[in-house]
This record gives structure tokens, sequence and C-alpha cells, in this order.
């Protein structure tokens, strides 16, 4: 049992569903924001370089280099990491499956569900999003980016699974 | 849940603390102000030694009094299905327990407490991991509170019954599995790998030497301070290199001094310690893994120590939540054995055979090792070139460090593999510094992920992680680059059957 073809049978077939695209939105707001804060340290050195050294030239256009790749990154990661994201909450298991470079698949099953968070950041209220924050005894996987009504309907139906008894 | 209480009306306290309370609490003040006596000492040096004496005496009588107050401020009781712990002077401070959040009951005794003759009870909580302290009670106190505790708990007739004739249980030790031998001891303390807090121990030593020894006396060292020549380093690491096994032998003897484990109802009871005589209560259901340890001074000979997780986060030593020693020090072939008898659910099948990683892994271990060697070359290299004093080829004296990482990288290659016996108990094995084989059961994984890097997928090869309740290290379980079908067929065993 080498290929992939033998071994597919074995677990479940991958997570159906995707992200919401307002997903790209939301986390290239964020890079962009992260990427602003960076792009401040590279002038801020690229500054310091000019005027301590003779090397105008290699901080100008080292500086320009990263601040595009800054931009670059920024821009597109959210593009790629929207498209190998799936997700799929189960009768007895949720499934995820994300990453680009290292693909990541996680397997929680329902049974070990705690509780849930619904996590709305400034810039997911925006969008009208939510994260859902699942939370197991040895710690959390989260489904970003639900739109609001899917984010409810999806932490009820959880609950109802795993028999969560409502303390609050 | 159980809903057939004992009557309500069964309470324990109000209640204030033994009194001994005040004179530790005393001990400790003056301990914890230490720093505020040697200031008092200095400011009124000049003045006479009557002034001087009175001064500390006031400071003295100032903590004893406070600790009384705090004394007479604090209670507890037991009622109504919770424990409760009101504290404060001023700002009181009232702690709740629910009796079905009590996960175990451990109780330690410090010097001072064994002089008295009272405890301390560590009432642990599941979940949120709250834990209340009850510092210094009395034998009487800590019998009530633990029986009450019990027969909340379990609320069957017989346990209550059993609970009344609370005394006889008390001098029952229940069924020993493993006594501590001296000579078992003194193997442990010089084979343990307790470096680490020995080293951090020997760093603060050495800052408060120069901190405080006057520069006079570095002056008579048979090397000069300034000077790191080379010979005085190596002096140095070599004494610090003792003084660290020195240290780590002491430690194991604090904290393994006359160590016994004995299975009491369904729970594992530790007692051990030199100073702090411990005794830890680790009910057997909550288990969730037990982990062989070959440290590399062991291992040669055999020998192992045995790990226990559980889910509670503060049941274990301090150096691991969650994480206890369940035997310091055990022939490697005995310990299956004792699984059996002390965790039988943990006992894997006899002819079970550890499966090995794929050859095709080997490259990538020793290809992330060499790359760890020469990384830490490059930086060293930086290091030396940027001071200016130094030649910058002196960051290649560590080119040694190479082939060494790599041969670790070989020995992580070779350690690493994973078993699942024939009642899906899970066995991983990884090399850190120690050798460590874990088993776990299906029912006790909470998630499990696979994961491919793009060189991964190339290969075929996987990371599996498989978590397990609590935060402890070895709480997850992680093989790096396994085959992916492997991988795939591990994550399907482990699959939680459907609740009927």
């Amino acid at each position: 049992m080498t290929t992939a073809e033998n071994t597919a049978t074995l677990l479940a077939p991958e997570p159906a569903h995707r992200l919401d695209r307002r997903a790209v939105s939301i986390w290239r707001f964020n890079n962009l924001l992260f990427a602003l804060l960076l792009m401040l340290f590279v002038v801020a050195a690229a500054w310091l370089m000019i005027r301590v050294s003779d090397w105008d030239w290699l901080a100008i256009s080292g500086g320009g280099v990263l601040i595009l790749s800054l931009l670059l990154i920024s821009w597109f990661q959210p593009e790629f990491a929207w498209r190998y994201w799936r997700f799929e909450v189960r009768d007895d298991e949720i499934d995820l499956k994300h990453g680009w470079l290292t693909a990541t698949r996680t397997l929680v099953p329902i049974s070990r569900v705690q509780h849930i968070d619904t996590r709305r950041g400034p810039v997911e209220r925006h969008f009208g999003a939510a994260t859902l924050v699942i939370h197991t005894a040895a710690g959390t996987v989260a489904i970003p980016a639900l739109p609001e009504a899917q984010a409810a309907s999806i932490a009820t139906r959880i609950t109802a699974l795993a028999n969560i008894h409502d303390d609050l | 849940m159980n809903d057939s209480r004992p009557p309500a009306a069964e309470t324990v306290g109000p209640a204030r603390l033994h009194p001994v309370w005040v004179l530790s609490a005393f001990a400790n003040g003056v301990r914890n102000s230490i720093a505020l006596f040697i200031g008092v000492g200095l400011s009124l040096r000049s003045q006479s030694g009557l002034v001087l004496l009175g001064g500390i005496a006031g400071l003295l009588l100032l903590i004893l009094g406070y600790r009384l107050l705090q004394w007479l401020r604090t209670s507890y009781a037991a009622a109504d299905g919770t424990v409760t712990l009101q504290t404060g002077i001023l700002n009181r401070i009232e702690r709740v327990v629910p009796v079905e959040r009590i996960q175990n009951v451990n109780t330690v005794a410090t010097p001072i407490d064994r002089l008295f003759g009272t405890l301390q009870l560590a009432i642990e909580t599941a979940g949120t991991g709250e834990r209340l302290t009850l510092e210094t009670l009395s034998r009487d106190q800590a019998a009530a509170l633990e029986g009450w505790i019990e027969r909340q708990r379990t609320g069957r007739p017989e346990a209550q019954a059993a609970a009344q004739a609370g005394q006889e249980r008390e001098q029952q030790p229940g069924t020993s599995l493993y006594v501590m031998s001296p000579s078992d001891l003194l193997a442990a303390g010089l084979t343990s790998g307790r470096v680490g807090p020995a080293l951090a121990l020997i760093a603060a030593a050495v800052r408060f030497g120069t901190d405080i020894v006057p520069e006079r006396y570095w002056e008579r060292l048979p090397f000069e301070p300034d000077d790191v020549s080379a010979r005085s380093l190596v002096i140095l690491l070599i004494v610090s290199a003792l003084l660290a096994w020195l240290l780590s032998i002491a430690s194991a003897f604090i904290a393994y001094w006359q160590f016994t484990l004995a299975l009491e109802d369904d729970a594992l009871i530790i007692t051990t310690g030199l100073l702090d005589r411990r005794r830890i209560v680790i009910p057997r259901a909550r288990i969730q893994a037990i982990s062989m340890i070959e440290g590399p001074l062991r291992q040669p000979f055999g020998y192992a120590s045995v790990m226990i997780e559980s889910a509670s986060r503060f049941a274990g030593e301090l150096e691991d939540a969650g994480s206890q020693t369940l035997v310091p020090l055990m022939r490697r072939d005995a310990i299956p054995d004792l699984i059996a008898r002390a965790a039988p659910g943990y006992h894997v099948d006899q002819d079970l055979t550890i499966e090995p990683l794929p050859r095709r892994a080997l490259r990538r271990y020793l290809v992330a090792s060499g790359r760890d060697g020469l990384l830490i070359i490059g930086a060293a290299t930086l290091f030396f070139a940027l001071l200016s004093r130094t030649p910058w080829w002196y960051g290649l004296a560590l080119l040694p460090l190479v082939p060494l990482l790599m041969l670790y990288g070989y020995a992580q290659f070779r350690d690493a593999g994973w078993a699942i016996d024939s009642h899906d108990r899970l066995v991983v094995r990884r090399r850190s510094i120690d050798r460590i084989t874990t088993i776990t059961q299906r029912q006790r994984v909470q998630t499990r992920s696979l994961s491919r890097s793009i060189f991964q997928r190339r290969a075929d090869l996987a990371t599996i992680t498989i978590k397990l309740a609590g935060r402890s290290a070895r709480g997850t379980m992680r093989l790096v680059h396994l085959d992916m079908s492997d991988g795939l067929r591990i994550a399907e065993r482990l699959r939680t059957l459907p609740r009927r």
C-alpha cells in the first residue's frame, strides 16, 4: 500500500467545503496591516544604513526589494491559503485541511469537543464573518471567516452532536 | 451524573486551618523579606545595637501579626456539594470548588508539617485547571475533608460505609507496586538527566557571586576573570559540569527519597520526597498515556524511568504539568509487568514489534541535522567576524558539531517508530535526548493530524501528530517522516467509534 489511490479508501474522503471568499479579503487586510508595520522597520533600517555607511544603493535597493516582496506576499498569500483550505463537519468528526507548502489535515472527533467559541474581530465584523474556535481537552482548532449565519448553524450542529450541556 | 447524593445535612467546617499555619507562614514571610531585613539593617547600621535589634524585632512582630490576622480570617468549609475557602484580611476572597469538578486530592507535608504532624491538601480540579490548596491541616481535619469529598463524589452507600471506616482505610496501604531501594535511588541520582535545573542554579550562583563577592577575592583566583583564556574556560566548564552532576544527584535524592507506588481502590498512590513529603493520587481513569523514558546514561545499562500523563494540569511535578513520575528507575524488561499491574489498560500485546520509519526518511533526518549544524556554525562565524578582536575563523572550530549532529539525526531516525496492538493501543517511540516510548489508548486520542511539506509529498512521507488531553509535552505524540500510507492507517485506526 504505497500509492495514494490504495490508501484513499482508508480515511474518509477529503473535506468538501471551501471557505467563504470573504476569507481572502479578511486575510489580505490583516496581512497588509502587518506588512505596513514591518515596512516601517525596513524604512527605518534603510535610513539608518544611509546615515552611517556609504552603501546608499544597497540600502535603497535592498529596502525596495523587501517592501515589494512584503506587498506581493501579503496580496497573494491569502489567495493560496484559501485555495488549499477545506473543511467539513461530519456526524462523527470535524475534518480540516489547509496549507499550501505544508498541507495539514486535522481530524477532531465530535465527541471530543468541549465547547465552541465564535470569535469576531473588527475586520471580520466588517465583512460579516466569524471564526469558529473549537476547544478540545488538547487545545483548539479554528475554522475562519465563516458567514455569521453559517458559523452559528455549525456551532449549533456540533453542540447538538457532541451533546454539550449548555452551562452558561 | 449520579444524583443519589448522601443527605445534604452532612457538612465539614467552617473551620480554621491548623494554628501551625501561622508558624510556617511566618517563616515564609521572613524568608521572602530577607531583602527588607538587610535594608533595615543597613539603614540602622550607624545607630546603637539596641536600635538595630528593636528595628528587626519590630519587623518580625509585624510579619507575625500579619500572619496571625491572616490565619484568623481564613476558613474553609465543605457543604452543599462545594468546598469553600475564604481568605483575606480586608478584601475577602471566597473560592468555591464544586465537588463534581474535583479531580483528585493530593497531600504535601513540608518539614514543618512533619514536625507538627500536619498536612497540606491540594484539591485539583478538572478542565479549568484551578487548584485549591489548604495549607496546614491536622491529620484529622484532612481525613475528614477527604472523606467528605470521597462520599460526595461516589454517593454510594457502600462507599459511605467504607468512608466511615476511614481511619482503618488510612492505615491500609493498598497493594504495593514498587518501593525504591537505596541502591536504585543512588543509581537514579547518578544517571538522572536533571542537569538542566542544576546548571541554571549554578549560573545564578555565579551571577550572584560576581555581584556580591568583592573584587579583591577574584584577584586571588587561579585565573584572571578578565582574560577568558581557553584553559580557564575549560576548567570552568569541567567544574560546573561536576557541580551540576552533584546537584542533580542531590535533587534526585530530594525528589525520590523513599519513593513508593501503590494501588488503592482504583487509584495509583505515590508517596515521595525527602524535605516535602508528597502524596499524589492519580485515579486510573484519568491516565492518558504512559511513557518509558530511557536517558542516554540509562539506556546502555537497560534502565529506564516511567512517566504517566494525566489530564490534570497540576497533578504532576513542577517540571511538566500533568506529567508524573511513576517509577524513577527500573530495569527496562520489568516495565511491561509493572504497567500490567499499575494500569492494565496500557499493557500492550507481548509480541508487538515497533514499525520503523521507511529507509528514505533517513536522508531527510541527516540533511535536517546537518543543516542545523551548519546554521549554528554560520551564526558563530558571523558573531566572531563582528567581534573585531577575534578572527572570524574561530567559528570553524565548531565544525565537528556537524557530524555529531548528523549522528544524532541518525539516532533519531533509528529510534523513531510506531505500533498499534490488537486493542487499538498506540505505541510511538522517538528520541529527543532521551528515547521516549509512549503508549496510549484509542479512547484517549483527542485530535490527530497528518501534515506534509512539499518535500515530504515528493517522497510520499508525512508527519503525524496525535494530541492527548492536557498540556504536557509528552501528551503530544509526533512522528516525523513516516510513510504516508502508514500515517493514514494510524489516523484511521484511531478513529473514535460512534457512540450508541
